[in-house]
Parts: structure tokens; C-alpha cells; sequence
């Protein structure tokens, strides 16, 4: 019992047959291969498997593969430049030392390239609220905070 | 935590949504945003043996105001009305308590419509619905009716919409102009469910309250209004030491339980210490006519 | 350029931001399968009939294994995780430790929630899951321990029967005379001190894929801090060679606590057995309940102290509730009592320590490893005493630390490693100072009168902490230079988010005159290097650091030896700037690093001067004489809501003293990171069970790690002592930061609370906890 799913990932039109049970987080791991969204708890409070989602922000671990039909999904991945160079906010992340293990780091990443977009400010209140739908063991959100900060206020 | 097996249907139209449930019944669920549902499924909680997706059905994500009030599809989004013009400063009370539910990510995704069907207590879209009077049209294959806002939360979870129907639009009665709202809730964390939370609506004239609203979340099996609190400030001044007694009267309405992040008796405490403080947040809010 | 000291920007990060990392869960080999494990339901039983026969049945179900499958190939654990305790510490501290013997899969009964039971393989993980639930297992419940008064008990039953009271492990420590100090003292307090029970929850779970290719030949890639270790012990087990293992730790997602774990075991198995390779990936359920949890002790604590708020006496008897086994036998507990006296000079000291058996999740090091509740218990007594003799508890922790005139300090006791608890370096008053001045002491108590007028509670809290880092036996390190002139070093320490690539490059680049990226450093494979130590104890950067601080040195003399014959200069007049080697001040003369790699190697072309080992390559192990103190302090300024107990934490300061800084960056990090990690086991962390053994928060929706919201930016600063212990002056950094947060922050919520005169006792400190405290005050003071 599959189902064939088409949809974007990462600008690329793809179809692939899953399991109609498959979160969109394992299709993306294991049958695209893009294992950069990562798998921090499979029921939506660590925020590790955050993707964007037609632009918006979304748990890949709470929805579906065959849900993301016709949709674009963009991933970790989906960020590097066409020429290698770092997004601005995986380049920020580096600079302000907000990653230690890196396992938390792509879905803060997606969680903040939305914030941006949408005009976020670089007040701390807001981008602690922001981003507090993604957990982190390592670095205390201090640098992850300055890195958003900074990226604020250099925001268009 | 994979989700255990079911058949998946997507349904293209509202006709074949309605048609399946009429088939299945209660072996089948209908998927929304899939916020609560996921979860259970990954937990293997819930064992549905067919999935309704209704993701794809058109008109079930409208928005708009509506003589004084708000017309919700049941798949629209928090987060749409979150970022809808105008709605902090119409009602409070919604701009409020859409901040408490889960995070941003939750909120793109999940839906008002499965937010009152899963009938959490410990949700916010079902105590709003108490307080802002709502009406949920509800259809079947074969009927549709609408529910008035109490007889919607039957028991613990469990809402008033049968197996073969299917939400569709929910309408909240906004507060009138002038009135003041104010919700607040307690959690371990922020986005975390609530330990407890309250909502108020206050209209004040003349000096004296003639319109009090008064609902708890997390207080009991379904949200609840308490209601001889809310008769307790009918006709009386806006003051402090009537909203304290109104608030005291919160606690025979509500049936809080232990769990592991408090006691009953610390969250019938939060009810009173939210309701008093809700109380006085809507009357700064209320415009004195 | 000396780059030990810079912010040297991380090697690691441009694979980590963009997705690339390679994390276990994110290894999949041709033809792999799933595995998942049947774990016990009940705490406490004897295991009838399993039948698996529905679950094989299911299509793509590869195989069921129960312990009758593993009966005779693998061994149960019967070694714990740390080399032996010297004789002499057995001897001084009367220590009895009764065997440990863990089974790998329940054969007769289960002694836990969580325990395996049987393992299930099959095409992916989602029906590997649908097959446990085919497995039919008759259990039969026994009565069950789940707390330490009912292990204690007259009638309790006995767990293990090579456990008699089911009391594992017991040692005594002692310094001066404490019950000549107490008969004398001025004024006493005694009280019960109570630490919760938590689970380290890296955000990656557990993982663990392998693979056996032929004979000889079995791979392992695992979520492991100590791969060599691992190898150790499935060597023992599966009766193979160590040369016939390979374990791959790849990047891990965080990792605070170790230990070899049973999957771990089974899954290599597994995979020889059914000639496929096989991947386990556990899940957060899993994780909660069954990585090895911390904390969980009961202190009866008594202290004896003048009239002016010195500290002459202190005793403790804590008892560890250690779970249905204890691997780590006494490191928890003598933790604990090693750093009970903490930053204080307490020459009057016992403590007796218990580990108590019980149907519960073992209790093993994570982060902090003891620490956190001997820092917890002393910072606690020390602002009890303050409040007794009518003082600022910065005044009496004054009265009470150890002069740094003082130092080195010799604290009366052995260490677990036979060593002398001597704090070797650092100024405990200066530190202090360094605190409250940072944090502005003076004026948060003239503003905290002004903000009680108008009904706000705001506090601040102390604590210091010391930590024995570092700990041996040994670790390793080779550094060699390739053709190319490239430099590489392998480690045996292997990282979880700790920068080994950025920082132990830094080192070997400073020796050797390259920049760090001319350097690369490789971890966490035991192909790479014979012994390894591994990521614990807050030891990497002094044991891994010094490996190959002390290799790279020595290959920098052979480089020199071998340049110095080659241009015919004395090697003493050489030096090596840019990977060039030249005569001091004439740094356009000389030979490339390739060049003398050239002239090393070996072969009729060598070069090199006679009787010298052919190759640029020197292995060093650096085995430290016994663990070095690191030290900090921590200030927590907090407000509560007293209506609702709700607490929010304003401000964090820490002043930290980790020797020799080698990255300032990635220190500061280590810092944020231990900050928040202490805020979670202080205020909202606490594993929780029912009365029958069940766990009731096993979701990351019921066990709250702090979020964003919850920590405040935490403001560091530094102190730095050198450590004498080794060539850098190094001491650890990785763990101090999360002791002392549970401590400060409970200072700083009694002293909010001041005018209802509340008294915690407990972590950790939850809102409806505090709430309550509040409620009784305010009753009593009625």
C-alpha cells in the first residue's frame, strides 16, 4: 500500500512512491537523502526537524510525506548558495559560535530564515519567543541570540 | 514513534470527505493540521484505520468579520488569524491567547476547526469559544447542523460532532466595541500546554459591569465558563476588591487534576490568581462608555 | 602567530549550518535493516513464555532475538565502566562494592521499566515497531523498589542476590576530627537535603548501525563518548579481537553522560548473525527512560559553625538511589563526596555514601557527575548558616573560602584515582569578588529594598563550585606530518560539540609553526590511534590537549633534529614560522615542512641523521598524576511571582577559572551551555515516577528542557590560574558551569523570599514546589 507523492524539495521537482504512514521528516532523510533535517524527538516540541513549507515554517515530523503534494519544501540544504556560499544566516550562526554540536542547528536555521523574512526585529524578547519552539542543549541560546540579533538588524 | 499503519484518503472535494466518514464511521479520522493528531499517532495513541486528509478542500480556510463577527474555516490557520489586520486591537482576548498556542512552526500549520474537534481542555480555541459564543456548522453526507459553543465539549476530549460529520465553519460573536477582554495562561514553558489559563470579557457602563464573561482552560474534563462568578460582577462596579470576589468564585466551577507539572490545588490557585488578573487587564482594555 | 588563546574561528561549523553533518542516524548502508526493542512494561517481575512467532510473521520482519538467542555467543556485562580503585582508597575508606552483572536482554526477570526484552529487525523502522507489538510476553509482577526508604526497608525484597540490603556500594570519608569540631561549636543545623532525578537528553538519541562485511572485519559507527572503550568490551563479549572491531563515533548531537549500553552490544551482534548491516536509532521515548538517568540523592547533612558564620565542622550521610544496576559503581557518589567542601575551608569533615538498588533507570554521570548535588548541598548550608547568624551570605561565604595564599590546598582526602584531593590552583576570594563586583552586588541590595516596597520579590544567589578535571587514565595522541607537508593529529578523544578540530589544532599549530588550517584533526575512530580515553570528565582539553601539546613538541624536535642536519645548522638555532624551517632571524633560508617530511621518509632517499626512526610521526599518551580543579562562580538574580510561584531569572554571572584558555570562543561557549543545562536540573528537569515504577514523563511535552525563553544571556568572565599538573596549565571547562546554577538560583529564590523566611531544600525548584513554600510561609507567619 504506497502512494506516489510529487512535490519540490529544495527547488527541484521530485516524485517518489512512499508509505502513506512516512513523516515528510523521513521521507526527507531517507528517501531523498537529505539528512540534514534532523529527528530530535518525533512529536513536535524539539524543533530539530523544522522545514519550511511553501516559505512558512512547519515540523516535518508532524506532517506527512503524502501531505506535501504539491508543495515546495525547503530544507537545510536548500540554503547554500548555487556557487557553495553560506546563507547569511547559516553564516552567522558560525561567526557568533552558535552551534556546538550542530544537531539543533538546521531547524533553528529554518525557524530563523522565516523570522527574517518576515521582518523580525532584534528585539530579545521577540526572537527569544521566537525561537524557543526549538531546543538546544548545548549553547545556553546566548550566541544563537546575538546571531539573530545581528542578522536583524541587517535585515532590508 | 512511527506512526502505526492506516489507509490514507485524501479527499479532493467536500462530497468524497463527507462520503468517507459516512463509511467508516469512527474507524476513521479526519486529518487537519495534524498538530495533535501527529503526535498521538507517533505515541501509537491513536489507531485510526483510515485517515481523512482534508488538507485539499476548498473553502475551508476562509477569514473575515462578519456582522460583529469572526467567520473561521476549520482548516484556517492560527497563525492567519495571528496575522490578521486588526484583530489585537478588536479582541484582545484572541491576539492573546493565539501567542500561547505552541510556536510559530505549530501555529503555520495547525487549524481552528482541529483544535475545537480534539476538545482539549488544556487548548485555548475551545475556551474562546465559550466566551465568545460560538457557532460551529457542522455537515454530513447527508445533513448539517450547527452546535452552539457549550454543547460542543461533551466530556474529556470529546466534542459534540459525530463521527460522520465534519466541521466546517465556526463564527465567534466578538465582544461589542468598548467592551474589554484579556486572556492569560500559565505554562512550564512558553508554548507549553497550560497549567492554567483565563479569559475575560468585561463591558462597562455607566461605571457598572452589564456584560461579564468568565472561562477557565485546564480547569477541568472540557473548558469551562463560571458562570456564578460572572453573575457575581452583573451590575457592580469594576473594582478591585469585586474582581477578587468574583474570583474566588472561579474555584467550585473548576475540577483541575494533579499532573506531573503541578497539584490540583496549585492550579485551582492559578485560576484565581489568572481570573483576578485577567479581570483587571480587561478593564484597563475596556473603554468606559 | 601564537593562535592558542584566539577566538580561532571553528573548523567544524561549514558542515554542521549547511546539513552536511554525519550524524549515526544519518548512515545508511546497502542492504540495512531496522531494528527496535521490546522493552519491560513493568518494574519488577519474572518473565514466563515470550511468544514472537505473530511478529515474525509480519511481512518484512527479518528476525526476533530474545535472550535464549543470544545465550552462549554473547556475554552479560560483568565489567564496570572504570578501571579498578587503587588499594589504598579501598582501604581508607572501608569501600564495599558488590559485583555488578547486568543482563543484556531480560532472561528470567525484569528489573525495570524500559528494560530490553527482545530486539526486532526488519525493513525499516516502522515495522520493526508494528512487530513489537506482535510479541506476547507473560510477566508475572513482583513487589518492587522505587525509592531508597523502601530499598533500606527491614522487609524489603532483595533485588539481586549478590546485593544483600540492596545497598551496592558504601565508602566513608573523612578529614580533622568533625565530632571533636561539633561537641565545640558554637551553633549547629541539620537538615535533609533532597536532589531529583534527570536525564542528560542530548538532542540527538542514542544511536547505533553496524556492519560485518567478513570475518574480521565488523564496523561500528555509535553514539559513543568512548569508542575504545566500546571496542574493549565487545571484544570481551563477542570473543572477538579488538583488531577485528572498528567503532566510528561521527558527529554526535550532544552526549553528557556515558557508559557502554546494552544496544550497543546487541545490534553488532545482530548484525553478524544475520550478515546484513543493521541500524538502531532510538527514540526520545527511549531516551528519557532508558539512557542512564543522574542526580536522585538524599543528604541528612549536619554542619557546626561559630557565632560569626565560620564553618568548623560538616557531615553528610547521602544515600544514591543508583537504579536496578550501578555500572559506575562509586564515581557518582565520591563525586559527590570529593566536592562536598567545595571553595570552603572545612578542615572538620565526614561524609558516608550509600548506593541503593532500586527498580529504577540506573544512575550514572551526566554533566556535573556528582557535582551538582555536593554544590547544591554546600551552597545551600552555607546560606543557612548566613541566615542563622544574622549575615549576608556573601559575607559568610567570605569568612569561609580558602585564602588563595593557601593555595595549593590539601583537603584531607583521597581522590577516586588514588591521587590527594589537593586543589592545586586558583583564588577562591578574588573570584568571589570578581562576582559580586560584576553583578554589582552593593547596588542590587539597595534596589531589592526599593522593589519589596512596591511588592516585587527579587533575589540574588551564590555558588561557587570546584571541579576535579581531567580525569586519566591516560589519553593519546599522534601527530604526523604527510608528504604534502600537511599536518594531521589523531586523537583519542573524540568530540560531542566540544571544537577537538578548532582547538587541538590551534595547539599543534603553535608547536609546530602552521596555521590551524594547515592542521587536520581527526577523532573518534579507533583505526585511528591504539588507546583513547574518550569525552568525560571535562578531560579533552587537558588530557587530549596535553597528548598532543607533548606530541606535537616532539615531532617539532625530530622536524628541527632533522632540518638542523640537513642545512648543517644547530637545531637549537632553528625555528619554524609558515611551515617553513629556518635559522632564527633569517626567515627566508630554510626548508619546506614537505621538504623535511621528504627526508624523513624512509627508503634509500632518506635523509636522515643516523640511528632516527624513519617517518614524522610521534604517538604520545599523557597520563595525568591525578585530576586538576577548575573552579568558578556563579551569581543568579531572580524575581518571583509570589502568587504564582512563577520564577524568572533576571540576570547570570560567572566568573570561571579554567587555567589556560585555549579558545576563549568556545569556553564562553561551554559556559552558556553548562549555564542552561544547570538552570534545566534546577528548575525545570525532574524525571518522575509512579509509585509502581512507571515512568510518567517519558516526552520531551513532560520533561522540560529549558527553552530560550527560560534562559537569560549569561554574562562570563575569567579568573585564570594555571594548573601545575600539566605543560599547559589546563583545567577542564566543559561541566563546572552546569554545578552551581541549581545552587545559585535556590540562594537567590530564599533570599526573594527573605521576608516569609522560606527554606528550599529540595531541587529541583518547580513553581507549584515554590508556591507551596510560599503558601506555608505566609500560613505560618499569620
Amino acid at each position: 500500500m504506497t502512494r506516489d507523492v510529487t512535490l519540490e524539495v529544495n527547488g527541484d521537482p521530485v516524485t517518489d512512491t512512499v508509505d502513506p504512514r512516512m513523516t515528510l521528516a523521513d521521507y526527507l532523510r531517507d528517501v531523498a537523502g537529505l539528512t540534514g533535517t534532523h529527528l530530535g524527538c518525533e512529536h513536535g516540541v524539539c524543533g530539530a526537524c523544522t522545514v519550511l513549507l511553501d516559505d512558512r515554517s512547519v515540523r516535518s515530523c508532524l506532517m506527512l510525506a503524502v501531505q506535501a503534494e504539491g508543495h515546495r519544501v525547503t530544507t537545510i540544504e536548500g540554503l547554500v548558495g548555487p556557487d557553495g556560499g553560506l546563507h547569511p544566516v547559516q553564516d552567522a550562526f558560525s561567526r557568533h559560535h552558535a552551534l556546538q554540536c550542530g544537531f539543533c542547528t538546521p531547524g533553528f536555521i529554518m525557524t530563523v530564515v522565516e523570522y527574517l523574512a518576515e521582518g523580525g526585529s532584534d528585539d530579545e524578547h521577540e526572537i527569544r519567543e521566537r525561537i524557543s519552539g526549538n531546543l538546544c542543549r548545548c549553547t545556553g541560546y546566548h550566541n544563537i541570540v546575538l546571531a539573530i540579533q545581528e542578522l536583524a538588524r541587517q535585515n532590508p | 514513534m512511527k506512526p502505526p499503519p492506516f489507509e490514507y484518503r485524501r479527499a479532493e472535494h467536500r462530497e468524497e470527505a463527507l462520503g468517507l466518514l459516512a463509511e467508516h464511521g469512527d474507524e476513521a479520522k479526519i486529518l487537519a493540521g495534524g498538530q495533535s493528531l501527529m503526535p498521538l499517532l507517533a505515541f501509537r495513541l491513536a489507531r485510526p484505520a483510515v485517515i481523512v486528509d482534508i488538507n485539499r478542500l476548498a473553502g475551508l480556510d476562509e477569514l473575515h468579520m462578519e456582522d460583529g463577527a469572526l467567520v473561521v474555516g476549520s482548516l484556517t490557520r492560527h497563525r492567519a488569524i495571528e496575522k490578521m489586520g486588526g484583530i489585537a486591537e478588536r479582541c484582545p482576548l484572541i491576539a492573546d491567547a493565539i501567542s500561547h498556542i505552541g510556536h510559530v512552526a505549530i501555529r503555520n500549520r495547525g487549524s481552528v476547526g482541529g483544535s475545537i474537534a480534539h476538545a482539549d481542555p488544556a487548548a485555548e480555541w475551545p475556551v474562546i469559544a465559550l466566551l465568545l459564543d460560538a457557532q460551529f456548522e457542522v455537515e454530513s453526507a447527508t445533513s448539517s447542523r450547527t452546535i452552539a459553543g457549550p454543547d460542543m465539549f461533551s466530556g474529556y476530549m470529546q466534542s459534540g460532532i459525530a463521527p460522520d460529520e465534519m466541521l466546517t465553519r465556526l463564527r465567534f460573536q466578538l465582544p461589542s466595541a468598548g467592551a474589554g477582554s484579556a486572556f492569560l495562561e500559565v505554562a512550564r514553558r512558553h508554548g507549553d500546554f497550560a497549567m492554567a489559563g483565563a479569559g475575560v470579557v468585561l463591558r462597562i457602563s455607566d461605571g457598572r459591569i452589564n456584560d461579564a464573561r468568565i472561562g477557565l482552560m485546564a480547569a477541568g474534563l472540557t473548558p469551562i465558563r463560571a458562570t456564578d462568578a460572572e453573575s457575581m460582577l452583573l451590575d457592580q462596579e469594576p473594582a478591585d476588591e469585586v474582581f477578587e470576589m468574583a474570583a474566588r468564585a472561579v474555584d467550585p466551577a473548576i475540577a483541575p487534576l494533579d499532573d506531573v507539572h503541578g497539584p490540583a490545588d496549585y492550579k485551582r490557585n492559578l485560576a484565581y490568581v489568572l481570573t483576578r488578573r485577567a479581570l483587571h487587564l480587561a478593564r484597563d482594555r475596556a473603554g468606559v462608555t | 602567530m601564537t593562535f592558542v588563546g584566539q577566538p580561532v574561528a571553528r573548523r567544524e561549523d561549514r558542515t554542521l549550518v549547511t546539513g552536511r553533518g554525519r550524524y549515526v542516524a544519518d548512515i545508511r548502508l546497502p542492504g540495512m535493516l531496522e531494528a527496535a526493542v521490546l522493552r519491560s512494561p513493568i518494574s519488577h517481575g519474572v518473565i514466563g513464555v515470550i511468544d514472537a512467532a505473530p511478529a515474525l510473521e509480519l511481512p518484512g520482519v527479518a528476525a526476533v532475538i530474545t535472550s535464549a538467542d543470544i545465550e552462549g555467543y554473547v556475554e552479560p556485562f560483568t565489567r564496570p565502566f572504570y578501571k579498578t580503585i587503587p588499594q589504598h582508597v579501598v582501604e581508607a575508606t572501608g569501600l564495599i562494592v558488590r559485583p555488578y552483572r547486568a543482563q543484556l536482554l531480560a532472561t528470567e526477570k525484569v528489573f525495570r521499566v524500559g528494560e530490553p526484552v527482545a530486539v526486532v529487525v526488519a525493513e525499516n523502522r516502522y515495522i520493526a515497531e508494528d512487530a513489537l507489538e506482535l510479541i506476547d510476553v507473560d510477566y508475572q509482577s513482583l513487589p518492587g523498589i522505587h525509592g531508597i526508604d523502601e530499598a533500606l526497608a527491614d522487609d524489603a525484597p532483595e533485588l539481586h542476590p549478590e546485593v544483600p540490603g540492596n545497598v551496592h556500594c558504601r565508602f566513608e570519608v573523612s578529614a580533622g576530627d568533625p565530632d571533636a569540631a561539633c561537641a565545640q561549636a558554637e551553633q549547629r543545623l541539620s537538615t535533609r537535603i533532597v536532589i531529583g532525578r534527570s536525564v542528560g537528553s542530548p538532542m540527538e538519541t542514542r544511536g547505533v548501525v553496524a556492519e560485518y562485511t567478513a570475518p574480521g572485519d565488523l564496523r561500528i559507527w555509535a553514539t559513543q563518548q568512548r569508542p575504545h572503550l566500546l571496542r574493549t568490551y565487545l571484544s570481551e563479549m563477542l570473543h572477538l579481537p579488538e583488531e577485528a572491531i572498528r567503532i566510528i563515533s561521527p558527529d554526535m548531537g550532544g552526549s553528557f553522560g556515558g557508559g557502554i549500553y546494552n544496544e550497543e552490544v546487541l545490534i553488532p551482534y545482530l548484525a553478524i548473525r544475520l550478515g546484513r548491516p543493521i541500524r538502531w536509532i532510538e527514540d526520545r521515548r527511549e531516551n528519557l527512560g532508558n539512557a542512564r538517568h543522574s542526580r536522585d540523592q538524599v543528604h541528612d547533612v549536619e554542619v557546626c559553625y561559630t557565632n560569626e558564620g565560620r564553618i568548623t565542622g560538616l557531615k553528610d550521610r547521602f544515600i544514591i538511589d543508583t537504579g536496578a544496576y550501578n555500572p559506575f559503581a562509586i564515581t557518582l557518589s565520591y563525586n559527590t563526596a570529593a566536592h562536598l567542601r567545595n571553595q570552603f575551608k572545612i578542615d572538620n569533615f565526614w561524609a558516608e555514601g550509600l548506593c541503593v538498588l532500586t527498580n529504577k533507570r540506573d544512575n550514572t554521570p551526566v554533566r556535573g557527575a556528582g557535582r551538582t548535588s555536593a554544590t547544591f548541598v554546600c551552597d545551600r548550608i552555607v546560606d543557612m548558616v548566613a541566615a542563622k547568624v544574622g549575615l549576608d551570605p556573601a559575607d559568610v561565604r567570605q569568612r569561609n573560602l580558602i585564602p588563595g595564599d593557601e593555595m595549593p590546598y590539601n583537603m584531607g582526602m583521597l581522590y577516586r584515582d588514588g591521587g590527594n584531593v589537593v586543589y592545586d590552583s586558583g583564588d577562591y576570594p578574588s573570584q568571589l569578588q570578581k562576582a559580586l563586583q560584576l553583578v554589582d552586588y552593593d547596588t542590587f541590595r539597595s534596589d531589592q529594598d526599593r522593589l519589596r516596597a512596591e511588592g516585587r520579590y527579587v533575589g540574588i544567589g551564590i555558588s561557587c563550585h570546584v571541579e576535579g578535571s581531567g580525569f586519566g587514565p591516560h589519553e593519546g595522541a599522534l601527530v604526523r606530518i604527510d608528504l604534502s607537508g600537511h599536518v594531521v593529529v589523531h586523537s583519542g578523544s573524540n568530540p560531542h560539540g566540544q571544537s577537538h578540530e578548532t582547538v587541538l589544532a590551534q595547539i599543534t599549530a603553535d608547536e609546530l609553526g602552521v596555521a590551524p588550517n594547515d592542521v587536520t584533526v581527526r577523532a573518534g575512530d579507533t583505526g585511528l590511534i591504539a588507546h583513547g580515553g574518550g569525552t568525560f570528565a571535562s578531560r579533552s582539553a587537558v588530557t587530549a590537549g596535553s597528548a598532543v601539546h607533548e606530541a606535537s613538541g616532539r615531532l617539532r624536535e625530530k622536524v628541527l633534529a632533522i632540518a638542523g642536519s640537513l642545512l648543517e645548522v644547530d637545531p637549537s638555532d632553528l625555528d619554524i614560522n609558515g611551515g617553513v624551517v629556518h635559522p632564527r632571524g633569517v626567515p627566508d633560508v630554510g626548508l619546506s615542512l614537505a621538504e623535511v617530511a621528504e627526508a624523513a621518509a624512509p627508503g634509500p632517499g632518506s635523509r636522515l641523521p643516523a640511528g632516527m626512526e624513519p617517518g614524522l610521526e610521534v604517538t604520545s599518551y599523557f597520563v595525568p598524576p591525578t585530576v586538576t580543579f577548575s573552579s568558578g562562580t556563579h551569581v543568579a538574580v531572580v524575581e518571583v511571582d509570589i502568587d504564582t510561584g512563577l520564577l524568572s531569572i533576571l540576570r547570570y554571572v560567572v566568573v570561571d577559572d579554567c587555567g589556560r584558555i585555549l579558545n576563549p570562543m568556545v569556553v564562553d561557549g561551554q559556559q552558556h551551555g553548562g549555564v542552561a543545562h544547570g538552570i534545566g536540573n534546577g528548575v525545570f528537569e525532574e524525571i518522575l515516577y509512579s509509585e509502581d515504577g512507571q515512568l510518567l514523563n517519558a516526552s520531551f511535552m513532560d520533561y522540560l528542557l529549558p527553552t530560550a525563553t527560560d534562559v537569560p544571556f549569561i554574562e562570563v568572565a575569567h579568573e585564570t590560574h594555571l594548573s601545575p599538573l600539566n605543560p599547559m596549565g589546563i583545567k577542564g571547562a566543559g561541566e563546572g558551569s552546569a554545578v552551581s546554577p541549581p545552587a545559585a538560583v535556590a540562594n537567590a529564590v530564599v533570599d526573594a523570599l527573605r521576608p516569609f523566611g522560606v527554606e528550599i531544600t529540595e531541587m529541583p525548584v518547580t513553581p507549584a514546589k515554590l508556591w507551596r513554600l510560599i503558601r506555608e510561609a505566609q500560613a505560618q507567619n499569620r
